[in-house]
């Protein structure tokens, strides 16, 4: 077992009354499990996602539970312990391909980074040349070229994969990634989708899938959370879950989904 | 025979950019379609396909360099896909959804607010919506707002441009519900723009499949999504997991 | 208004609002009445100290100080206000027709208002006295053309943010006209920036003021001014400290109530 979520909770303490966001969230994911969450705005999600990424500030909000990385709490880590796993164990990508990259490094430079930090060890060639392999394992075309460009002159969709492959890296155990797919269009997120899917059965990577799209939770997931007002609705397998929703909340997501039947 | 509230032949667009080496771009390609009145037509395209600009053709808002656009009613609205930037922050609900009548009637200030409370309730709120401002109101409340505000100028066209793509899908749901009913109770005619191939599905009458600046396919959604001719229309199907 | 006091409760406002407060009473106070007639002279009490009769002192020619700044205090205020005024006016108008409009009527203007704002605004103003006389009117005219770049570039920027949100179309939609959708619809959006840059405008005018009277060029004797003042207290520095001090402290407090109250209204929760 990779990661175990212990009944997780965050309340915010910087407004006039304290205000629960997430509460009594527990979840297991193991060594190359994909897991979905979902979720509508206001479910907590991307709070749990930034919470097991290590991303939550330690001030003006109250964490409660455990979050367990290969047996170690995450929430109550030494700082430097935590930096040690962010980039090179634990990664993340997120929603914005446009703002999430330096508009002034060059892709190569940025891709590097999590090895400048945490694999000293490495030289500019050994660096530059798992840089090049992870390029090129997000399926870009020409990835010497892309490794000398600037993000202004990608699209979004290969700004994406590019985040992907610094993502990738360090080779981590786990890829968290906040609706990866819903600034890209229609055809490229069925790419980065598929490319996911590939990098999860080759790598073995685990990864935290968050989205409000139904249809790609079901398309990606083997399990599946299902998440409404920081409360943990619903879990389990994802043919279950769409087959055999058990909770009202659950079923009504489901049924939102426009069918087409033809 | 239902007349044809809007008529595009062969028209092409091209946005120049630049300063000193201006950059001719053609957004449009010679694209030709009527809108019915009483339909609800989908226009299907991604990002630089154009569907917005076929948008701002229809509202004459962008020069056509080529072709005509001819429309027999006068003033077709819009509604936007962003809930958080489409209502004035500056404004009650009240003053925003009085200013179409403000600019096109000669009602006084009581008759504008009766006609409010009115169109509030044809989208589903409270009157009390009226005194509120856009910043205490959700995603969802803000688009009906946004189809309330719409419809004062009683329009025979409205362009939806992704109007639910930026909501919950349980919200959306309800958003689509809506415009449904205005279009089957006061004959609304409807562009509806998206992406999304499964919503389209049930609730487009026709279909447009638009790709960098071209129609390449349409159909009844049936018809269409059953034997798609293009590559394009496959690929859009496919990744909406159809 | 209630919300709006309660939201911008802070150190910094009631600081500032106290200061500004006290300032602007003792302005008002001024205008109907000062202690001594500002300019009347008096051999005997040339130099005094501050004292019971003469809370501030007198200067060299034996005028009470504290009436002679509160008159220079009321010059100060009217000068800043009326710049930041001509400024804000045509500084709105300028930048949201740029902003709004762009193209050419943008290019045009905005080189033009370049061109203005690379002069140090006390040289402009200089620029601007040289040609038409001294005295507080042209003072303020001179300062506020030079106020005018600065507003128009921040208007400018704030209406060109506002104009790619779909609100801005909507009005379009509704029927609204040009005008009334930059000046009713985009305006009022644009007033947190703009209240802001008013109040810094302020305290720049203030010190623009102090600095142009100290040189001589501002407003000229016998009114008083609170820079001409400092000009007139340095030959005495020694002598008579108070002269100098005295002015120059309601300077400092001039601008360091406005800034608070600028800080405190712009802080967010």
């Amino acid at each position: 077992m990779l990661l175990s979520v212990e009944d997780f909770g965050i309340e915010f303490h910087d407004h006039d009354k304290p205000e629960k966001v997430v509460e009594g969230v527990s979840f297991t994911l193991d060594k190359g499990e994909i897991l979905g969450i979902v979720g509508e705005s206001g479910s907590g999600k991307s709070m749990t996602a930034l919470a097991i990424a290590g991303l939550l500030p330690r001030k003006k909000l109250i964490k409660e539970g455990r979050i367990l990385f290969e047996g170690e709490d995450v929430l109550t880590m030494e700082r430097h312990k935590l930096r040690g796993l962010q980039g090179d164990e634990i990664c993340m990508i997120f929603q914005e391909p446009m703002t999430a990259l330096n508009p002034t490094m060059k892709i190569g430079t940025q891709v590097e980074e999590a090895l400048r930090i945490h694999h000293t060890d490495m030289n500019d060639a050994a660096r530059k040349e798992r840089a090049l392999k992870w390029l090129k394992n997000v399926e870009l075309e020409d990835p010497e070229r892309v490794y000398g460009s600037y993000p202004h002159q990608l699209s979004g969709g290969m700004r994406q994969r590019v985040m992907i492959a610094a993502a990738m890296v360090g080779e981590p155990q786990l890829l968290i990634a906040d609706e990866p797919t819903t600034a890209l269009d229609v055809t490229v997120q069925a790419q980065i989708i598929k490319l996911l899917q590939k990098l999860n059965k080759e790598s073995k990577i685990a990864i935290l899938f968050i989205s409000h799209d139904l249809s790609l939770i079901r398309q990606i997931s083997h399990n599946v959370l299902v998440m409404q007002n920081g409360h943990l609705v619903e879990k389990g397998a994802v043919d279950d879950i769409f087959e055999h929703p058990v909770q009202e909340y659950t079923k009504k997501l489901i049924s939102a989904i426009p069918k087409v039947e033809l | 025979m239902s007349e044809n509230l809007v008529s595009l032949k062969d028209v092409e667009v091209s946005f120049t950019s630049g300063g000193i080496k201006k950059t001719e771009k053609q957004v449009l390609k010679g694209v030709s379609f009527d809108i019915k009145e009483g339909e609800i037509l989908g226009l299907a395209g991604e990002s630089g396909s154009g569907k917005t600009t076929i948008a701002k053709v229809i509202l004459n808002m962008v020069d056509i360099k080529a072709g005509s656009m001819e429309r027999t009613t006068n003033h077709p609205q819009m509604i936007f896909q962003d809930p958080y930037g489409s209502l004035n922050p500056a404004y009650s609900i009240n003053w925003i959804m009085q200013e179409p009548l403000r600019m096109s009637t000669k009602l006084n200030a009581v008759q504008r607010r009766e006609k409010v409370a009115l169109m509030l309730k044809e989208v589903g709120l409270d009157e009390s919506y009226m005194d509120r401002k856009p910043g205490e109101l959700s995603g969802g409340q803000r688009q009906r707002i946004c189809i309330g505000t719409a419809l004062m100028r009683q329009p025979r066209l409205l362009i939806a441009d992704e109007p639910v793509s930026a909501l919950d899908v349980t919200v959306a749901a309800q958003v689509l519900a809506l415009l449904k009913r205005l279009h089957e109770e006061k004959g609304l005619s409807i562009l509806f723009i998206s992406h999304d191939m499964r919503t389209m599905f049930n609730f487009c009458d026709r279909i447009m499949i638009l790709r960098e600046g071209g129609i390449i396919e349409e159909g009844v959604p049936k018809e269409l999504y059953k034997d798609p001719k293009e590559e394009y229309t496959r690929l859009l199907l496919k990744s909406a997991g159809i | 208004m209630k919300k709006w006091l309660k939201k911008h409760k802070n150190f910094n406002f009631i600081a500032g609002a106290i200061i500004t407060g006290v300032l602007l009473f003792t302005v008002l106070i001024g205008i109907f009445a000062t202690p001594y007639d500002t300019t009347q002279m008096s051999v005997a009490d040339k130099f005094a100290k501050p004292s019971f009769a003469h809370w501030m002192g007198c200067d060299n020619y034996g005028r009470d100080i504290l009436s002679r700044v509160m008159e220079g205090m009321g010059n100060t205020f009217l000068i800043a206000v009326l710049t930041v005024l001509i400024g804000t006016v045509f500084g709105v108008i300028i930048g949201a027709l740029c902003g709004y409009f762009g193209g050419l009527l943008d290019d045009i203007l905005m080189r033009i208002n370049d061109v203005l704002f690379s002069f140090p605004s006390i040289l402009l103003a200089l620029v601007i006295i040289s040609l038409l006389g001294t005295g507080r009117l042209n003072v303020t005219l001179a300062l506020g053309i030079a106020f005018i770049p600065s507003f128009a570039r921040i208007v400018r920027s704030e209406v060109k943010k506002q104009c790619s949100l779909d609100y801005v179309k909507s009005a379009a939609l509704m029927g609204a006209g040009h005008m009334r959708i930059i000046f009713v619809h985009i305006l009022p959006n644009i007033m947190p920036v703009l209240l802001s840059s008013v109040m810094i405008g302020f305290n720049n005018a203030v010190l623009a003021e102090a600095g142009l009277s100290y040189l001589g060029i501002g407003v000229q004797p016998p009114a008083a001014s609170l820079g001409r003042m400092l000009s007139e207290a340095q030959s005495y520095l020694f002598t008579a400290p108070w002269y100098a001090i005295f002015p120059g402290l309601v300077i400092v407090l001039t601008v360091l109530g406005f800034a608070l109250l600028a800080e405190g209204t712009t802080e967010e929760s």
